[in-house]
């Protein structure tokens, strides 16, 4: 998305919400006193003063929410079709995303044969790759025979064509072992000691690098 | 562009609970170094008042995590008080100590689902982890999906497992999970003693790419989310975020604008992940709950300033000179000061900052500014 178009849209988005503000009825008395009637207070092309609605709605205690304050939230906006999903790291996720659920096969076994095939037989499981091509949308590569591997051809890096099996460093000892049989230790019981320190050239002794700290002697030559 | 978090109201929509630092196990990139409960960590009667409190707010979304949860000796009775209001609350294990038992026990207290830590396949997981953990994670989902309740997949990517994503897909497809989180293991916590093994920033380039695909693809057989340090902006970012909504783009750190974190003594953050101290001065914590109320904590005029009431003064490296600055914000601030407490160095970890750099405009939608181009001659 270019710089343009994500600008638009938050231009948009500022916009319409702007007119959706409620103002307090304090304010909207204010309003009102200094000579603001129902055409509003829009003055020229300043959108930012394009408070019509909150004027009119001034007074109404009902209505008197304004944008940014806490409460807000206790207002049911589990969708916030505005800003993108809320998802910080080591948050778990278990909410149904609408770009999912859109999809024609959610809740489909895509291997089990298609119950509503105009023709079922012994072979009706074979034809999945016809009733996939229905289902899968504009993005997806196109079926090949197993879909399982054939939904996903994603970026790969640089050096993918060297065959370099992911090897763990040697440096890399083992991690310390966990409690002899931790299901049978009670929450309370002593935890497994800490590991023990790294090899010095994996330490960074951030600290000791203080100005003051005094350097290690040299190696005679 | 922070006019358009306030506008959608400012709430703790999300929150990341940490019940206990104390952890069965010793990670190499637990980026909060869990091991030993804190000191002062909260009683059950406090946490039950902490449960109503985030409900009074209006939370939407609470995960119990820490540590280990569930060493926590009654996670499931806070469990059940937060499932009584919120919407969606959830549980994160590293599977170790999970059985039939505990599943069943998330199932009656009402949780949405349990997510587990799986970072790569076996050998990779387990060189992480301890020997024998990755098993006992698929055992986890096992007990956890006949409870009747979905099981989710945090990955943690480093060097050693970068290159399994689509390996490991398949297999927690295989596996019957539905929920699969990414987000990269930063050097904080026990990470920070192992920085050689953070996947370095120049794989952004292919990663990012990479996990966006994932996210498109995603199905009704697994849906794959990219946690929020992950972007930004380029031709993957709209497959990164929420595509159904008017804005799929990152629009800065939510910490303190919708999301909170809870310590387990009490201590209240923007966002769990972000340090408690940074170069020794206590920088993010906002208050404590034995103190004041999460009500007063969260409305407190001046709380969470870095980012109510940030400045675009406060980016520095490229970040200050990116087309993007103001609407991103240096993205992910854990990831930031992680990276450099002082900002001065920007955040490395963007896609954007890495594609300018290296030149691949074919990652971007447009060409780069020269003011850009010209922070890396």
């Amino acid at each position: 998305m270019k710089e343009r178009d994500v600008r638009q849209r938050i231009e948009s988005f500022l916009k319409r919400t702007a007119r959706e503000v409620v103002v307090p009825a304090s304010v909207g008395i204010g309003l009102a006193l200094s000579g603001c009637d129902r055409t509003g207070m829009k003055i020229g092309g300043d959108a930012a003063a394009d408070m019509s609605r909150s004027a009119r709605d001034a007074g109404s205690a009902a209505d008197a929410a304004v944008v940014n304050h806490p409460d807000m939230a206790s207002q049911p906006d589990a969708r916030q079709p505005d800003l993108p999903f809320i998802a910080p790291p080591y948050m778990a996720v278990f909410q149904p995303d609408a770009r999912v659920a859109a999809l024609p096969d959610v809740g489909a076994d895509l291997n089990a044969p298609d119950a509503s095939a105009d023709v079922a037989g012994p072979e009706a499981g074979r034809d999945a790759a016809r009733d996939m091509q229905q289902v899968i949308p504009p993005y997806m590569p196109p079926p090949q025979p197993d879909a399982r591997q054939a939904d996903l051809r994603v970026s790969v890096p640089p050096d993918a064509a060297r065959d370099m099996p992911v090897i763990m460093p040697p440096y890399l000892s083992p991690p310390p072992p966990p409690p002899p049989d931790a299901r049978a230790v009670p929450p309370d019981a002593p935890l497994s000691p800490l590991p023990p320190p790294p090899p010095p050239y994996m330490a960074v002794p951030f600290q000791s690098l203080s100005p003051d700290a005094e350097l290690p002697a040299k190696t005679p030559k | 562009m922070l006019e358009v978090l306030k506008r959608n109201g400012i709430a703790p929509r999300a929150c990341a609970w940490e019940l206990t630092l104390a952890c069965n196990l010793r990670c190499r990139h637990c980026g909060s170094a869990a091991g030993s409960r804190r000191a002062d960590e909260l009683t059950l009667d406090e946490c039950l008042r902490v449960a109503d409190q985030l409900a009074a707010l209006g939370c939407q979304r609470v995960s119990l995590t820490g540590g280990e949860p569930t060493l926590f000796p009654d996670w499931d009775v806070v469990g059940k008080r937060l499932a009584q209001q919120i919407p969606e609350v959830s549980l994160i294990s590293n599977g170790w100590a999970w059985t039939a038992r505990q599943a069943e026990q998330a199932a009656q207290a009402g949780l949405r689902g349990v997510g587990f830590s799986l970072d790569g396949l076996e050998k990779e997981h387990d060189g992480f982890r301890a020997p024998g953990s990755f098993r006992r994670v698929v055992e986890a989902v096992k007990h956890t999906q006949a409870a009747g309740l979905p099981a989710g997949i945090n990955t943690s990517i480093h060097r050693l497992n970068a290159r399994q994503l689509p390996e490991l897909r398949q297999f927690l497809i295989d596996l019957g999970v539905r929920y699969w989180q990414l987000q990269f293991a930063i050097a904080t916590g026990y990470m920070a003693e192992n920085r050689d093994l953070v996947a370095p920033p120049e794989d952004r380039l292919w990663l990012i790419p990479q996990i966006a695909e994932l996210c498109r693809a995603s199905d009704s057989r697994i849906r794959v989310y990219a946690s929020d340090h992950i972007g930004y902006f380029g031709k993957s970012e709209a497959d990164l975020r929420t595509a159904d909504v008017s804005m799929p783009f990152w629009l800065g750190c939510r910490a303190g604008f919708h999301v909170i974190g809870i310590e387990s003594n009490g201590n209240v953050k923007g966002c769990l992940s972000l340090p408690s101290q940074v170069q020794g001065v206590s920088r993010f914590v906002e208050g404590n709950l034995r103190q004041s109320s999460l009500h007063e904590i969260w409305n407190r005029k001046g709380a969470f300033a870095y980012n109510r009431e940030f400045q675009i003064e406060q980016l520095g490296g490229f970040c200050a000179v990116c087309r993007f600055r103001d609407v991103c914000r240096g993205g992910c601030t854990w990831t930031m000061y992680a990276e450099s407490p002082t900002l001065a160095g920007g955040n490395p970890h963007c896609l954007y900052y890495q594609a300018v750099k290296h030149g691949r405009d074919d990652l971007l939608d447009e060409a780069p500014t020269a003011e850009e181009k010209a922070f890396f001659r």
